[in-house]
Protein backbone atom coordinates (compact mmCIF):
# COMPACT_ATOMS: atom_id res chain seq x y z
CA UNK A 1 0.00 0.00 0.00
CA UNK A 2 1.42 2.86 -0.91
CA UNK A 3 1.09 6.56 -0.04
CA UNK A 4 -0.98 9.03 -2.33
CA UNK A 5 1.47 12.28 -1.61
CA UNK A 6 4.79 10.71 -2.16
CA UNK A 7 4.18 6.82 -3.02
CA UNK A 8 6.27 5.77 0.10
CA UNK A 9 4.95 2.87 2.33
CA UNK A 10 1.91 3.75 3.59
CA UNK A 11 0.89 3.22 7.33
CA UNK A 12 -2.67 3.76 7.63
CA UNK A 13 -5.50 3.55 4.77
CA UNK A 14 -8.61 5.82 5.03
CA UNK A 15 -11.15 4.58 3.01
CA UNK A 16 -13.68 7.65 2.96
CA UNK A 17 -11.44 9.49 1.13
CA UNK A 18 -9.95 6.75 -0.85
CA UNK A 19 -6.24 8.13 0.28
CA UNK A 20 -3.38 5.45 1.95
CA UNK A 21 -0.78 7.94 3.60
CA UNK A 22 2.94 7.49 4.64
CA UNK A 23 3.51 9.04 8.32
CA UNK A 24 4.29 12.31 7.45
CA UNK A 25 1.55 12.98 4.65
CA UNK A 26 -1.16 11.80 6.88
CA UNK A 27 0.15 14.72 9.76
CA UNK A 28 0.09 16.63 6.90
CA UNK A 29 -3.62 15.89 5.61
CA UNK A 30 -4.67 15.58 9.91
CA UNK A 31 -3.68 19.19 10.21
CA UNK A 32 -5.30 20.68 6.90
CA UNK A 33 -8.62 18.89 8.12
CA UNK A 34 -8.24 20.82 10.60
CA UNK A 35 -7.37 23.96 9.08
CA UNK A 36 -10.16 23.42 6.56
CA UNK A 37 -12.20 23.47 9.41
CA UNK A 38 -11.51 26.28 11.63
CA UNK A 39 -11.72 28.65 8.76
CA UNK A 40 -14.77 27.48 6.92
CA UNK A 41 -16.26 27.81 10.69
CA UNK A 42 -14.70 30.78 11.75
CA UNK A 43 -13.65 29.33 14.67
CA UNK A 44 -10.77 30.97 15.83
CA UNK A 45 -9.46 34.10 14.37
CA UNK A 46 -5.58 35.01 14.44
CA UNK A 47 -4.56 36.27 17.39
CA UNK A 48 -7.08 34.92 20.04
CA UNK A 49 -6.68 32.94 23.23
CA UNK A 50 -7.83 29.72 22.95
CA UNK A 51 -7.73 27.43 26.15
CA UNK A 52 -8.64 23.41 24.96
CA UNK A 53 -10.57 21.24 27.47
CA UNK A 54 -8.26 18.13 28.07
CA UNK A 55 -9.22 15.12 29.19
CA UNK A 56 -6.05 13.15 28.68
CA UNK A 57 -7.05 11.17 26.25
CA UNK A 58 -6.43 11.34 22.25
CA UNK A 59 -8.70 13.62 20.82
CA UNK A 60 -8.30 16.63 23.65
CA UNK A 61 -4.23 15.76 23.38
CA UNK A 62 -4.22 15.66 19.57
CA UNK A 63 -6.27 18.78 19.14
CA UNK A 64 -4.21 20.79 21.41
CA UNK A 65 -0.73 19.32 19.51
CA UNK A 66 -2.13 20.24 16.38
CA UNK A 67 -3.84 23.98 16.81
CA UNK A 68 -0.17 24.46 18.59
CA UNK A 69 1.28 23.29 15.82
CA UNK A 70 -0.76 25.42 13.32
CA UNK A 71 0.42 28.60 15.29
CA UNK A 72 -2.20 29.07 17.62
CA UNK A 73 -1.78 30.48 21.34
CA UNK A 74 -3.79 27.81 23.46
CA UNK A 75 -3.32 26.69 26.89
CA UNK A 76 -5.33 23.01 28.65
CA UNK A 77 -7.78 22.93 31.34
CA UNK A 78 -7.84 19.82 32.74
CA UNK A 79 -10.86 18.59 35.31
CA UNK A 80 -9.66 16.03 38.12
CA UNK A 81 -13.29 13.89 37.80
CA UNK A 82 -12.37 11.49 40.42
CA UNK A 83 -12.82 8.48 39.40
CA UNK A 84 -10.08 6.22 40.91
CA UNK A 85 -7.03 5.56 38.98
CA UNK A 86 -8.48 5.89 35.53
CA UNK A 87 -8.82 9.97 36.41
CA UNK A 88 -5.10 9.76 37.99
CA UNK A 89 -3.75 8.19 34.92
CA UNK A 90 -5.67 10.70 32.75
CA UNK A 91 -4.51 13.46 34.83
CA UNK A 92 -0.95 12.07 34.68
CA UNK A 93 -1.11 12.21 30.54
CA UNK A 94 -2.23 15.67 30.57
CA UNK A 95 0.18 17.02 32.40
CA UNK A 96 3.01 15.01 30.88
CA UNK A 97 1.91 16.35 27.44
CA UNK A 98 2.25 19.73 28.57
CA UNK A 99 5.64 19.11 30.59
CA UNK A 100 7.12 17.96 27.77
CA UNK A 101 5.56 20.92 25.36
CA UNK A 102 6.01 23.81 27.60
CA UNK A 103 2.76 24.52 27.72
CA UNK A 104 0.79 25.46 30.16
CA UNK A 105 -2.23 23.32 31.87
CA UNK A 106 -5.13 24.87 34.44
CA UNK A 107 -6.42 22.47 36.51
CA UNK A 108 -9.82 21.72 38.59
CA UNK A 109 -10.27 18.90 41.14
CA UNK A 110 -13.52 18.53 41.97
CA UNK A 111 -13.02 16.62 44.94
CA UNK A 112 -10.88 19.29 46.03
CA UNK A 113 -12.67 22.49 45.11
CA UNK A 114 -16.34 21.58 45.28
CA UNK A 115 -16.17 18.69 47.26
CA UNK A 116 -17.73 15.21 45.13
CA UNK A 117 -16.15 13.38 42.89
CA UNK A 118 -18.44 11.51 39.93
CA UNK A 119 -18.77 8.35 41.13
CA UNK A 120 -19.95 9.21 44.79
CA UNK A 121 -21.44 12.60 43.52
CA UNK A 122 -23.90 11.22 41.03
CA UNK A 123 -25.04 8.28 43.12
CA UNK A 124 -25.87 10.67 45.86
CA UNK A 125 -27.50 13.31 42.97
CA UNK A 126 -29.11 10.09 41.60
CA UNK A 127 -27.71 11.46 38.39
CA UNK A 128 -25.67 8.82 35.80
CA UNK A 129 -22.17 9.35 35.90
CA UNK A 130 -22.46 10.59 32.05
CA UNK A 131 -24.20 12.94 32.78
CA UNK A 132 -23.39 14.43 36.18
CA UNK A 133 -19.88 14.40 34.04
CA UNK A 134 -21.05 16.38 31.57
CA UNK A 135 -22.69 19.08 33.79
CA UNK A 136 -19.61 19.45 35.77
CA UNK A 137 -17.52 19.62 32.72
CA UNK A 138 -19.49 22.10 30.95
CA UNK A 139 -19.89 23.87 33.78
CA UNK A 140 -16.12 24.52 34.46
CA UNK A 141 -14.61 24.72 30.91
CA UNK A 142 -17.62 27.79 30.60
CA UNK A 143 -16.19 29.39 33.63
CA UNK A 144 -12.25 28.80 33.27
CA UNK A 145 -12.39 30.38 29.58
CA UNK A 146 -14.33 33.54 30.74
CA UNK A 147 -12.69 33.87 34.19
CA UNK A 148 -9.21 33.62 32.29
CA UNK A 149 -10.26 35.98 29.73
CA UNK A 150 -10.12 33.18 26.63
CA UNK A 151 -11.76 34.09 23.47
CA UNK A 152 -12.52 30.40 22.49
CA UNK A 153 -12.69 27.03 24.34
CA UNK A 154 -11.69 24.10 22.15
CA UNK A 155 -12.48 20.79 22.73
CA UNK A 156 -11.56 17.47 21.13
CA UNK A 157 -15.01 16.31 19.17
CA UNK A 158 -14.19 14.60 16.26
CA UNK A 159 -16.28 13.48 13.42
CA UNK A 160 -17.35 10.13 15.06
CA UNK A 161 -18.50 11.64 18.05
CA UNK A 162 -20.75 14.03 16.31
CA UNK A 163 -22.16 11.65 14.05
CA UNK A 164 -23.23 9.37 17.02
CA UNK A 165 -24.54 12.18 18.57
CA UNK A 166 -26.82 13.05 15.73
CA UNK A 167 -27.75 9.42 15.83
CA UNK A 168 -28.82 9.76 19.13
CA UNK A 169 -30.54 12.98 18.35
CA UNK A 170 -31.97 11.78 15.60
CA UNK A 171 -33.40 8.54 17.02
CA UNK A 172 -35.50 10.59 19.38
CA UNK A 173 -36.37 13.69 16.76
CA UNK A 174 -34.86 16.06 19.53
CA UNK A 175 -35.57 19.20 17.39
CA UNK A 176 -33.77 22.15 19.84
CA UNK A 177 -30.55 19.50 20.06
CA UNK A 178 -30.45 19.13 16.24
CA UNK A 179 -31.01 22.82 16.23
CA UNK A 180 -27.77 23.14 18.23
CA UNK A 181 -25.97 20.62 17.00
CA UNK A 182 -23.05 23.05 15.17
CA UNK A 183 -19.24 22.49 15.29
CA UNK A 184 -18.88 26.46 16.80
CA UNK A 185 -21.38 27.97 19.17
CA UNK A 186 -20.96 31.73 19.47
CA UNK A 187 -20.51 33.51 22.42
CA UNK A 188 -22.78 34.55 24.51
CA UNK A 189 -23.98 36.52 27.60
CA UNK A 190 -22.11 33.76 30.46
CA UNK A 191 -20.71 31.53 27.36
CA UNK A 192 -17.37 31.28 25.89
CA UNK A 193 -17.62 30.60 22.14
CA UNK A 194 -16.85 26.73 21.94
CA UNK A 195 -15.82 25.09 18.75
CA UNK A 196 -15.05 21.71 17.82
CA UNK A 197 -12.12 21.77 15.16
CA UNK A 198 -12.21 17.74 14.82
CA UNK A 199 -15.28 17.13 12.95
CA UNK A 200 -13.58 16.34 9.95
CA UNK A 201 -11.27 13.56 11.37
CA UNK A 202 -12.33 10.36 13.02
CA UNK A 203 -11.62 8.92 15.99
CA UNK A 204 -9.36 6.21 14.33
CA UNK A 205 -7.07 9.11 12.81
CA UNK A 206 -7.09 10.88 16.12
CA UNK A 207 -5.35 7.95 17.58
CA UNK A 208 -2.94 7.13 14.46
CA UNK A 209 -2.22 10.88 14.94
CA UNK A 210 -1.37 10.39 18.35
CA UNK A 211 0.69 7.46 18.09
CA UNK A 212 2.68 9.11 14.81
CA UNK A 213 3.32 12.20 16.93
CA UNK A 214 4.62 10.16 20.07
CA UNK A 215 1.57 11.29 22.15
CA UNK A 216 1.08 9.09 25.02
CA UNK A 217 -2.13 9.01 25.79
CA UNK A 218 -5.11 7.59 28.04
CA UNK A 219 -6.18 4.46 26.05
CA UNK A 220 -8.21 2.62 28.16
CA UNK A 221 -12.11 3.66 28.26
CA UNK A 222 -13.41 5.41 31.20
CA UNK A 223 -15.22 2.89 33.69
CA UNK A 224 -18.16 4.37 33.78
CA UNK A 225 -19.19 5.21 30.58
CA UNK A 226 -19.19 1.38 29.52
CA UNK A 227 -22.27 0.51 27.71
CA UNK A 228 -23.57 3.96 27.32
CA UNK A 229 -25.73 4.55 24.67
CA UNK A 230 -23.02 6.59 22.93
CA UNK A 231 -20.96 3.93 22.32
CA UNK A 232 -23.43 2.28 21.22
CA UNK A 233 -24.27 4.78 18.47
CA UNK A 234 -20.50 4.52 17.64
CA UNK A 235 -20.15 0.61 17.11
CA UNK A 236 -23.70 1.00 14.86
CA UNK A 237 -22.30 3.45 12.61
CA UNK A 238 -18.92 1.79 12.22
CA UNK A 239 -20.99 -1.74 11.06
CA UNK A 240 -22.24 1.16 8.54
CA UNK A 241 -19.12 2.39 7.45
CA UNK A 242 -17.78 -0.76 7.10
CA UNK A 243 -20.00 -1.85 4.27
CA UNK A 244 -20.26 2.04 2.89
CA UNK A 245 -16.87 4.03 3.65
CA UNK A 246 -17.90 7.65 3.79
CA UNK A 247 -21.49 7.06 5.57
CA UNK A 248 -20.10 8.37 8.79
CA UNK A 249 -18.89 11.64 7.00
CA UNK A 250 -22.01 11.78 4.42
CA UNK A 251 -24.29 11.53 7.22
CA UNK A 252 -23.17 14.48 9.57
CA UNK A 253 -21.41 16.85 7.26
CA UNK A 254 -24.18 16.69 4.95
CA UNK A 255 -26.74 17.08 8.05
CA UNK A 256 -24.78 20.28 9.04
CA UNK A 257 -24.89 21.40 5.04
CA UNK A 258 -28.65 20.93 4.06
CA UNK A 259 -30.51 19.80 7.49
CA UNK A 260 -29.17 21.58 10.08
CA UNK A 261 -30.93 24.87 9.14
CA UNK A 262 -34.52 23.21 8.78
CA UNK A 263 -34.39 22.52 12.49
CA UNK A 264 -33.40 25.70 12.97
CA UNK A 265 -36.03 27.39 11.88
CA UNK A 266 -38.60 24.99 13.36
CA UNK A 267 -37.11 25.43 16.86
CA UNK A 268 -36.75 29.23 16.38
CA UNK A 269 -41.00 29.13 15.86
CA UNK A 270 -41.42 26.56 18.47
CA UNK A 271 -38.86 28.68 20.81
CA UNK A 272 -40.27 32.17 20.50
CA UNK A 273 -42.90 31.17 23.53
CA UNK A 274 -40.21 29.61 25.42
CA UNK A 275 -37.97 33.02 25.11
CA UNK A 276 -40.72 35.56 26.32
CA UNK A 277 -40.99 33.16 29.10
CA UNK A 278 -38.18 32.39 30.29
CA UNK A 279 -35.16 34.81 30.92
CA UNK A 280 -31.51 33.99 31.79
CA UNK A 281 -30.82 35.58 34.91
CA UNK A 282 -27.75 34.60 37.29
CA UNK A 283 -27.41 31.63 39.48
CA UNK A 284 -27.75 32.96 43.30
CA UNK A 285 -24.59 30.90 43.97
CA UNK A 286 -22.15 30.98 41.51
CA UNK A 287 -23.45 34.01 39.35
CA UNK A 288 -23.37 31.67 35.72
CA UNK A 289 -26.51 32.37 33.62
CA UNK A 290 -29.68 29.92 34.29
CA UNK A 291 -33.09 30.14 33.45
CA UNK A 292 -33.90 29.40 37.05
CA UNK A 293 -32.89 30.19 40.73
CA UNK A 294 -29.99 27.74 40.74
CA UNK A 295 -27.79 26.47 38.12
CA UNK A 296 -27.76 22.90 36.99
CA UNK A 297 -23.82 22.79 38.12
CA UNK A 298 -25.34 24.06 41.59
CA UNK A 299 -28.05 21.87 41.78
CA UNK A 300 -25.74 18.78 41.03
CA UNK A 301 -23.35 20.08 43.75
CA UNK A 302 -25.73 20.67 46.47
CA UNK A 303 -26.95 16.98 46.01
CA UNK A 304 -23.87 15.45 46.01
CA UNK A 305 -22.78 16.85 48.91
CA UNK A 306 -25.61 16.05 50.89
CA UNK A 307 -24.33 13.33 52.34
CA UNK A 308 -20.48 14.16 52.34
CA UNK A 309 -18.70 17.21 54.34
CA UNK A 310 -20.62 20.09 53.37
CA UNK A 311 -19.40 22.76 50.53
CA UNK A 312 -19.04 26.22 50.47
CA UNK A 313 -20.97 27.24 47.18
CA UNK A 314 -20.05 30.99 47.46
CA UNK A 315 -18.97 32.04 44.23
CA UNK A 316 -14.80 31.36 44.00
CA UNK A 317 -12.14 30.69 41.45
CA UNK A 318 -12.68 27.92 39.13
CA UNK A 319 -9.42 27.35 38.74
CA UNK A 320 -6.01 26.73 40.33
CA UNK A 321 -2.68 27.21 39.63
CA UNK A 322 -3.36 30.01 36.66
CA UNK A 323 -2.50 33.19 37.33
CA UNK A 324 -4.89 36.11 36.41
CA UNK A 325 -7.67 33.99 37.89
CA UNK A 326 -10.55 35.89 39.75
CA UNK A 327 -12.43 35.41 42.45
CA UNK A 328 -16.26 35.73 42.35
CA UNK B 1 -0.60 -10.74 20.52
CA UNK B 2 -1.57 -7.95 22.71
CA UNK B 3 -5.21 -6.66 22.70
CA UNK B 4 -6.71 -3.87 25.04
CA UNK B 5 -10.32 -2.93 26.47
CA UNK B 6 -10.65 -5.72 27.82
CA UNK B 7 -6.57 -5.91 27.77
CA UNK B 8 -5.51 -9.92 27.26
CA UNK B 9 -3.15 -11.87 25.04
CA UNK B 10 -3.82 -14.39 22.54
CA UNK B 11 -1.55 -16.18 20.37
CA UNK B 12 -2.28 -16.83 16.53
CA UNK B 13 0.22 -18.33 13.61
CA UNK B 14 1.41 -15.98 11.20
CA UNK B 15 2.11 -14.92 8.62
CA UNK B 16 -0.83 -13.77 8.35
CA UNK B 17 -2.56 -10.63 6.67
CA UNK B 18 -3.84 -7.65 8.96
CA UNK B 19 -7.07 -7.79 7.76
CA UNK B 20 -7.10 -11.22 7.61
CA UNK B 21 -6.30 -11.34 11.40
CA UNK B 22 -9.25 -8.75 11.73
CA UNK B 23 -11.40 -10.89 10.20
CA UNK B 24 -10.98 -13.71 12.21
CA UNK B 25 -11.04 -11.64 15.45
CA UNK B 26 -14.24 -10.78 14.47
CA UNK B 27 -13.23 -6.78 14.93
CA UNK B 28 -14.23 -3.75 13.15
CA UNK B 29 -10.97 -2.19 11.17
CA UNK B 30 -13.03 1.50 11.78
CA UNK B 31 -12.74 0.59 15.50
CA UNK B 32 -9.14 -0.30 16.25
CA UNK B 33 -5.45 -0.06 15.26
CA UNK B 34 -3.14 -2.46 14.28
CA UNK B 35 0.29 -1.40 15.65
CA UNK B 36 2.97 -3.38 14.93
CA UNK B 37 6.69 -3.26 17.04
CA UNK B 38 5.48 0.24 17.80
CA UNK B 39 3.97 1.31 14.07
CA UNK B 40 0.76 1.31 12.75
CA UNK B 41 0.47 -0.92 10.16
CA UNK B 42 -2.86 -0.84 7.34
CA UNK B 43 -4.67 -3.64 6.53
CA UNK B 44 -2.48 -5.29 3.48
CA UNK B 45 0.54 -6.06 5.89
CA UNK B 46 1.33 -9.04 6.24
CA UNK B 47 2.61 -10.10 9.70
CA UNK B 48 4.73 -13.05 10.79
CA UNK B 49 5.06 -15.59 14.12
CA UNK B 50 7.70 -13.07 15.72
CA UNK B 51 5.92 -10.03 15.63
CA UNK B 52 5.14 -7.88 18.95
CA UNK B 53 0.54 -6.76 17.83
CA UNK B 54 -1.49 -4.51 20.03
CA UNK B 55 -4.65 -4.02 18.37
CA UNK B 56 -5.84 -0.65 19.86
CA UNK B 57 -9.26 0.25 19.97
CA UNK B 58 -9.91 3.55 19.20
CA UNK B 59 -13.40 4.52 20.35
CA UNK B 60 -14.10 6.50 23.34
CA UNK B 61 -17.08 7.47 24.93
CA UNK B 62 -18.69 8.94 28.17
CA UNK B 63 -20.05 12.26 28.82
CA UNK B 64 -20.69 14.41 25.84
CA UNK B 65 -18.55 17.08 25.76
CA UNK B 66 -19.48 20.84 26.28
CA UNK B 67 -22.58 21.30 24.32
CA UNK B 68 -24.91 22.44 26.37
CA UNK B 69 -28.27 21.40 27.07
CA UNK B 70 -31.50 23.22 26.07
CA UNK B 71 -32.29 23.43 30.11
CA UNK B 72 -28.76 25.25 30.04
CA UNK B 73 -28.97 27.83 27.72
CA UNK B 74 -30.94 30.73 27.03
CA UNK B 75 -32.88 30.47 23.69
CA UNK B 76 -31.62 32.61 20.66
Amino acid sequence: MKCRVCRDRAIIDIRRANANFCAEHFLRFCRDQVQKTIDEFDMIAPGERVLVAVSGGKDSLAVWDLLVGLGYDADGLYVGLGIGEYSDDSGDYARRFAEQRGLRLLEVDLREEYGYDIPTGSRAARRSPCSACGTSKRHLFDRAALEHGYDVLVTGHNLDDEAAVLLGNVLRWQVEYLARQMPVLPAREGFPRKVKPLVRLGEREMAAYCIVSGIDYQVDECPMAVGNKHLGYKEALNELELRSPGSKADFYLSFLRRARHLFAGAVASEEGGVADEVELGACTRCGSPTPGEVCAFCRLVERATATTAPVELTPRSATRGAPGGEDG
Amino acid sequence: MHLRNPRREVTVDGPMLVSVLLDRLELNRESVLVIRNGEIVPGDTKLEDDDRIEIRPVISGGAVGTDPTPAEVAPR
